[in-house]
């Protein structure tokens, strides 16, 4: 393909036009000319859905400084260090 | 298996579980109120508009007699009078909506007195009623349930705050002259709904979509299900792609990755892969809870299309791969979701799921 590469100067290195056409993986080795990528990625993750099943009334355990709390979602746990309180459960509907 | 929308995404720190967005919803890493993260939507008028919406296609689009079952955790950024306006015209701040492509056909609002509605969306007709307030305190967290039946004549809706039934009918027209059809499923707030004529404000995590087409267990409501996120955290027992711009690690770490362009793994060779070992997952699981499925993902792209990639996950010193996965051709997500441990048959334990390594790589 016109400009995929381009010798720049002589004794120069070669200069890829387009990311990626060509990649030396050796020292000493053949320049490789390995076309566009069949898989790129960025990011991984790991997801995992859970359901708490221990709840423990109105207050958990306190959350500790800058951690959360280790109640359920640890209500101000994680920003004040106060109680974890359920607010989850706990809350009261009222008319 | 009737889930047909699994994740909102606020645990990987972007919007991308989401086909559309309305205004200017934001994920918030620092309240930490419903978790790790949380969506943060703001109406930015009391117009009543659509000004904090996040819409998330369900696939396939469902057609007559669809039933949908939404979720999320709903808290308020901010503690409000009530506007004396009870009435469906003044009906505050709409929380959910199911679309049919850009029409709404039903939605659940928080009308001005603190009651929770089901409202139909043809004639806006007020369907069901929550009996109690709900106490709209700064911080309070609420998991609100929505279910919405379309039929002509035998239709049924429900609302239910933390597991219990707040509002319901049944035997009833939820059809009217909208459409029958169901393609989308949207969180957010819109409207005003304080004495002060303040825009609602909440807080958004944990949204899930059950869609009952009496194929599996999930039909009807999911369980108060919460997501926690575990980036890669260290390699894992294989290194198969090919670091470009950085390490194999460090290129899969960001979270929403910002130097894609230039820092990427890749491979161009079959049944290549990389594994990743999890860091400390957010928020932390607590012991004793239910595990309720283990999900790998990963931001991929193709530069040769048709391409397929597979996801991987690692348990019991085993590599179990994905169904092949058709790769987008500019970055975009995919994601494979495992109900049970593959390697023991039965669902997972909290430690094999916070043990479990994830992968990704060319089919």
């Amino acid at each position: 393909m016109a400009d995929d590469i381009r010798v720049t100067q002589a004794g120069s290195l070669i200069e890829a036009v387009l990311a990626d056409d060509i990649r030396v993986t050796q020292a000493g080795s053949l320049i490789e000319a390995t076309g566009p990528d069949a898989l790129r990625t960025v990011q991984a993750g790991l997801l995992i859905e859970y359901v708490v099943l221990v709840y423990q009334g109105s207050t958990g355990p306190a959350g500790q400084g800058t951690h959360q709390g280790k109640g359920p979602k640890g209500y101000r746990g994680k920003r004040h260090g106060g109680f974890g309180l359920d607010t989850h459960r706990t809350v009261q509907i009222v008319v | 298996m009737s889930r047909v929308f699994t994740s909102d995404g606020a645990e990987r720190g972007d919007l991308k579980a989401f086909n559309t967005q309305i205004g200017t919803p934001s994920v918030d890493t620092t309240s930490q109120v419903t978790g790790a993260n949380s969506y943060l939507c703001s109406s930015t008028t009391a117009s009543g508009s659509f000004n904090a919406f996040l819409t998330g296609l369900i696939t396939p689009t469902f057609t007559a007699n669809a039933e949908v079952f939404a979720q999320a955790r709903i808290g308020f950024v901010s503690s409000a009078t009530m506007q004396n306006q009870p009435t469906p015209a003044n009906h505050g701040g709409m929380l959910m909506a199911m679309y049919s492509v850009a029409t709404i056909v039903g939605y659940v609002t928080l009308d001005g007195m603190g009651f929770l509605r089901v409202l139909r969306a043809d004639n806006n007709s007020v369907l069901a009623t929550a009996a109690q307030s709900l106490p709209t305190v700064a911080d309070f967290i609420y998991l609100i349930q929505f279910r919405y039946l379309v039929n002509g004549a035998t239709g049924a809706v429900e609302v239910k705050v933390n597991g219990a039934s707040m509002a319901s009918a049944s035997g009833i027209n939820t059809l009217g002259t909208g459409p029958a059809t169901i393609n989308a499923v949207g969180f957010g707030a819109s409207g005003q709904w304080a004495s002060n004529f303040a825009p609602l404000k909440i807080y958004l995590d944990d949204a899930l979509v059950n869609v009952n087409d009496a194929s599996g267990a999930e039909d009807g409501y999911a369980q108060d299900i919460r997501i926690a996120r575990a980036g890669p955290g260290s390699a894992g027992h294989i290194t198969g792609l090919t670091a470009v711009g950085g390490t194999n690690l460090a290129n899969v770490q960001p979270v929403p990755p910002s130097d894609s362009a230039t820092n990427y793994n890749d491979t161009s060779t079959a049944a290549t892969y990389d594994s990743y070992a999890p860091g400390t997952e957010e928020p932390v699981v607590p012991t004793g809870s239910t595990i309720v499925a283990v999900s790998v993902d990963a931001e991929v792209l193709t530069q040769a299309a048709p391409q397929n990639g597979k996801l991987h996950v690692y348990t019991h010193a085993t590599d179990y791969a994905s169904a092949a996965i058709a790769l987008p051709t500019s970055y975009g997500r995919i994601a494979n979701r495992w109900l049970l441990n593959p390697n023991t048959g039965v669902a997972w334990t909290l430690a094999d799921a916070l043990a479990a390594e994830m992968g990704v790589g060319l089919a």
